[in-house]
Formats: structure tokens, sequence, C-alpha cells
């Protein structure tokens, strides 16, 4: 029998018992779903993780207050600005550098006020992040040393407090003290890696920040940033950083009080996390899968049984065992394929709605879908041999007897 | 010549511990253009005897030559193409499959012989006006009478030309009227070359055929030679041309056959 023949009997034998074929295919049909929707987020997540990489240049690194490494409630030492100063000097290759205070305020202007996340940071922070102005300038060194009160302001505030009026040197009011708007950046991306700033957020020089936490002139640092100009360079600076801070300050009950971290080793943990989680989806959809095909092969083998007359009258007239085999194989094989098919489709819908609510790249690659199919394929041939060879041992009399 | 040689023929099913010999060294010849009727009460053998001569099943033991060829010996692909090329099959119950058009039932032998859609679609007509069913060709089976199924179960089995045509109980379960039709079908195939093996328990069915033979106890019990076959088309023109009274009359002389009703697939 040839396989158009084949294909065409599937085809009719499903047309007769829709909702049958349906629900037989819905673990496939699941699974197949998972397999690709996993598999094109992952894509999508890496090829976004590359892409921000790149813009970073991977050669941002930042170094921290070890908080593993303190009991609760113990006092911790923090850098200060004589350490800051020792890096800028140590380190070869440093682009920019910065820290980051975080503080909530509420900021107002003329009546309309807003609560407001304000972000101390130094003039390095706008490039290190890529955050880039849309109106008036980001911060220079004599705003930072000179610790004059300007901001910089992300949109949404921005229109909130001055609705259509220009921003550029408005005047808010921010705990008590005054600031003038330098600039107004562009809205912020939804980005992996951010300095914890949204739409909302005001940025002043950290100077100003320090000095209000730290109630003085002796700034202090819990996190600072260095961005270099190239990876060999990222990494003289992490021994140079580690070493001068444990000769400085010691260990802490043998464990490092500060931690340095590099990111594309950051995105390396990111990168496990994921592989992780595409491990546990594969495991599932592969199990969903094969509880599919044993779905297939329970109801091919009540085909058989329903259809035990038809194999009879085929081999009344000609069929030989094999076409009765390759019959029943077909129609296994076609289930399997409609339920992958679908899978490919319901999957690749759910991807392209995660990926553009995270504005990821939503990439369906040829291979894949030609490996999901391929994975139907296999499957409907696997779970669909017994039932095929079992309707083929008949012999014809005794098919042909049959009531069914 | 004859074209359906049986030499000892055994026939013997295990039933649990028993075993049951559902035929006892049967030898037989059919000729070519012959019209033979197996005859015999149910559990004489005689369907079992036709299954065994159809390639349907084996025998135990015993030898069977079909066209000069030894088929006892053949493996299953090859009985499968014996049935396909050789052997035609009208079923009491018709057996056609429910699901497809009439034509799409005729052109079942042809796919497994390998035909083009085309070519199956053309033979397939053929078939159908041979037993005058062309205007009904679309028709699912359940869209069909009775006598209608039959005939595209006989389209079926002249479809791909085969050597002989073997009906079993073909009008057993039609009305004695429309199995007269089938019979005159029967007849007219045979006049146009066909050799036909026919199982039938009635004996004014068997006598339209050439030649009967009695089963019974799985062996043959008789073998006569028809020596005037009854003529269907003849007879049904005498039912066309009587008043109604004299057309019941006329049927009840076939009518010893029980109006069965029509099975539905």
């Amino acid at each position: 029998m040839k396989i158009t023949e084949g294909l065409r009997e599937s085809i009719s034998v499903m047309g007769g018992n829709k909702i049958r074929a349906v629900l037989t295919i819905l673990g496939i049909n699941f699974g197949v779903g998972c397999l690709i929707a996993i598999s094109v987020i992952g894509l999508a997540f890496r090829d976004s993780v590359g892409s921000e990489v790149g813009r970073y240049g991977s050669t941002l690194l930042w170094v921290q207050v070890d908080g593993n490494s303190y009991l609760k409630g113990e006092s911790r030492i923090l850098m200060d600005g004589r350490d800051i100063k020792f890096f800028k000097q140590a380190l070869p290759g440093l682009q920019s550098s910065g820290t980051l205070f975080s503080e909530t305020y509420t900021a107002a202007y003329m009546g309309e006020s807003k609560e407001a996340q304000v972000l101390g940071v130094g003039p390095g922070h706008f490039e290190m992040f890529d955050s880039k102005i849309e109106k008036g300038r980001t911060f220079i060194e004599q705003d930072i040393s000179l610790r004059k009160r300007v901001c910089v302001i992300r949109p949404d505030i921005a229109a909130r407090l001055f609705k259509d009026e220009d921003p550029l040197g408005k005047v808010i009011r921010l705990s008590e003290r005054n600031y003038t708007v330098i600039g107004v950046t562009e809205r912020a991306n939804n980005m992996l890696l951010s300095d914890g700033s949204d739409n909302n957020t005001i940025f002043i020089p950290d100077s100003l920040v320090g000095a209000k936490i730290w109630g003085g002139n002796f700034v202090k640092y819990w996190i600072y940033l260095f961005k270099f100009d190239s990876i060999e360079n990222v990494e003289i600076a992490e021994e140079r950083i580690n070493s001068y801070l444990e000769k400085k300050y010691g260990l802490l009950r043998d464990l490092p009080r500060f931690r340095v971290q590099r990111l594309d080793s950051f995105v390396g943990m990111i990168d496990r996390i994921l592989n992780i989680i595409t491990t546990l989806v594969t495991v599932i959809a592969a199990i969903s899968i094969v509880v599919g095909g044993l779905g297939i092969m329970n109801i091919m083998l009540v085909a058989v049984t329903e259809r035990t007359r038809e194999i009879g009258i085929r081999m009344a007239v000609g069929a030989t065992k094999t076409d009765i085999v390759v019959q029943f194989i077909i129609e296994a094989i076609v289930l399997c394929l409609i339920g992958g098919a679908t899978g490919v489709f319901f999957g690749a819908v759910l991807a392209a709605v995660v990926c553009s609510i995270l504005e990821w790249k939503f990439m369906l690659s040829f291979v894949i879908v030609a490996g999901a199919l391929g994975i139907s394929t296999f499957i409907g041939l696997v779970f669909g041999i017994y039932p095929a060879w079992k309707a083929s041992r008949l012999m014809p009399v005794e098919a042909l007897r049959s009531d069914a | 010549m004859a074209i359906i040689e049986l030499r000892d023929i055994d026939k013997i099913y295990k039933m649990g511990n028993i075993e049951v010999r559902a035929l006892n060294r049967v030898s037989l010849d059919i000729s070519e253009h012959d019209f033979l009727c197996i005859m015999g009460a149910s559990g004489s053998g005689k369907s079992t005897l036709m299954n065994i001569i159809g390639c349907l099943d084996r025998p135990s033991a015993g030898s069977y030559h079909l066209g000069g060829k030894d088929v006892s010996g053949l493996a299953d692909e090859q009985l499968a193409a014996v049935r396909n090329k050789q052997i035609g099959f009208v079923f009491q119950t018709f057996n056609l499959l429910p699901r497809i058009s009439a034509r799409k039932n005729v052109e079942l032998p042809l796919i497994y012989s390998g035909y083009s859609a085309k070519e199956r679609r053309r033979m397939a007509d053929i078939a159908l006006d041979r037993v005058e069913l062309s205007d009904r060709a679309g028709h699912k089976p359940n869209e069909l009478s009775g006598g209608q199924r039959q005939r595209v179960a006989i389209a079926r089995a002249l479809v791909n030309s085969p050597s002989i045509i073997f009906a079993d109980e073909p009008t057993g379960n039609l009305d004695s009227r429309t199995g007269l039709n089938i019979m005159a079908l029967f007849q007219k195939l045979h006049e146009e070359g066909a050799t036909i093996v026919m199982v039938t328990h009635e004996m004014d069915i068997a006598l339209h055929g050439k030649r009967i033979i009695h089963l019974r106890d799985g062996q043959i019990h008789g073998d006569e030679a028809v020596k005037k076959p009854a003529n269907a088309a003849a007879a049904i023109r005498n039912l066309a041309d009587l008043n109604k009274q004299d057309l019941e009359e006329a049927m009840s002389l076939h009518s010893n056959v029980h109006k069965s009703q029509e099975s539905v697939e």
C-alpha cells in the first residue's frame, strides 16, 4: 500500500471520529508545545543576555559587601573614599566607575507630588548602564565634587510633575531641599541588568546621598562599580581588588568581607539557572510525550479491535500483512504529527507572547520545528508498531467472522 | 481444464482440547468457466471449504492447486497476492466499508495491486457499469438498498478481472426478488466467461448453476450436473409480466426463502 493511500485513509478515519482524535493527541500536543516554548524562550533569553553583555562589553565588574560572611546584627565594614582613590590609581584600563545609593523620598513641584526612588550615582553611571539622555545633560565631575544640588530624572516622573512644561532648569523639592533638573533620560527598557531604576527614578550626585546617609563628609560605599576597556584588565582588577581588600580589612572567620563580581561570570550563573529550568521543562515535556504516546497506543488498540472486520475485508481483497501494518502505523504517525504540529503552533504562540512581553527577540528556527515533528513521527512509529502488528496477525477468516 | 484441483483436503479446528474435523479428505476439481454451487446444511463444512478454496484459510492437510500452481504452501504475502489478483469474493453480509463511497469500495482491491488513483477510478467505473450501478457510485453503503450493496460487492469482486468469483450465500440477506436479480447478474457474468463458485443452502438458488455438490459432515456426498439451469433473467421477465395476483403466486414459488432482514452494516 502506498503511503499516500495510507494518509488518505487515516484522515478519513479521523474525520469520522474527531473528538476522539482531538482527545488522543492532547498529550503529544502539550509535550511538544512545552518543548517548543522552552526552546524558543531559552534561545531568546540567551540572545537578549548576549546582546546586553555585548552592550556592556562584559567588562563590568562590581565589588560589594558580602552579606553572607556576617552574622545577623553584626556591623559591617564598608569601603571608603581612600579605597576608591586607590582603585582608581591601581587599576589599569578603568573607563568609568560609580556607586549606587538608593532612598525613597517624596518629590514635589508646584503642588504636584509623587513618591519616587532617588538614586545617588557617579558621573560614569549613565554610560555604564547605557541610559541615554533625551534632554539636557548628565552629571559632570564638578556636580559630584562640588555637591551641586542638581538632578537627572526619568520621563514618567517628569511627565507627572511637569505635565507639558519643559522640566529643564526647574526646581523640584526632595526631602526639604531643592534640586535643579539638568536632564531627562530616555525611557528605561526592561533590561536584564539594571541599576535598579525605573521610569519614576530621580538621579542625584552620589556625594549628596552619601553625605546624607553617613551624615558627614566622609562617604562610605557598600557597592562600587567599575567598567574596563578589556577583559584582561577585568581579570587584573578582580585579583588586585581582592588582595587589596583582604590585606586592608582582613578575613572574617576565614571568609572575605567583600565580594567581587564580574558581569561575565554573572551571565554564566544565569545560564546555569536557565539550563536547570530547561532541563526540568524538558523532562516534563518528555513525560507528557511518552504518556501521550501511550494514549495513542491505547486508542490504536481500540481501533484495531473495532475495525477487525475492516481488516478482514481488506485482507480478503488482497491486502498483505505488511499493508495492514503500514496502514495502522501511518494512522498512529498521522495522529502524533497532528498533535506535534498543533503543539508547535501553541508552543510558538506562547513563546511569542512571552518574548513580546519581555521585549526579547522571537526566533523560531527550522531545526526546532523539524525536531519537534521528527519526535512526533518517532513516537507514532514506536507506539503504533504493537497495535499494527496485532492487527496484521489476524487470519482473514477470523477477522471476517468478527461482529464488530 | 481444471482451474482448481483439491486433493485430500482436511481442516481441523482445535477448540480447547476438542478437535473438530470440518473437512475430511475432500477432493474436488473445478474446471474453467464452471458455475459450481456447494450445498449443505449449516455445519456441513461448506463455508470452510470455500474459505480454503478462496485462500482465506489454510487446509490442515492435503494439496491445493489453483491455475496449475500449488498454493497450499504459499506464504501469507503470496496468498494475499493470489486473493488480490485471481479471486473475487462476494459475501452474504456484503462486507463493504461503511465510511467510503460505493466507488471507493470497488477500488479497494486495486489499491493493493498498485494502480494509480486515476486508473482505479476508471476500472471501478467499468465494474460498476457491469453491475448496472453507475448512477450510485458516489453513495455510501448505508444510502443503498440491500440489492444495490450486493451489486457493489460484486463489482468489487470483478474489478481486478479475477479468474474465479466466490460467493458465500450471496442472496442470504436479500428478499427473493432481489435475490433473483443478483442470480441473474451472476448468470450474466457466467455467460461473459466468469468461473463462479457459490455456497448456498437453498436448492432453487443452487439450480441456477451448472453443477451442484453436496457436503455433509465435511465430506462430499454427491456431485451432479444441472441439466437445465434455471434462468433468473427469464424468471424476472415473467414476474414483470404477471398481474398482482399472479405475481404473488409467482413470488411464493420462490419464497420458501424466509424473508430475511437486511442487515445494517
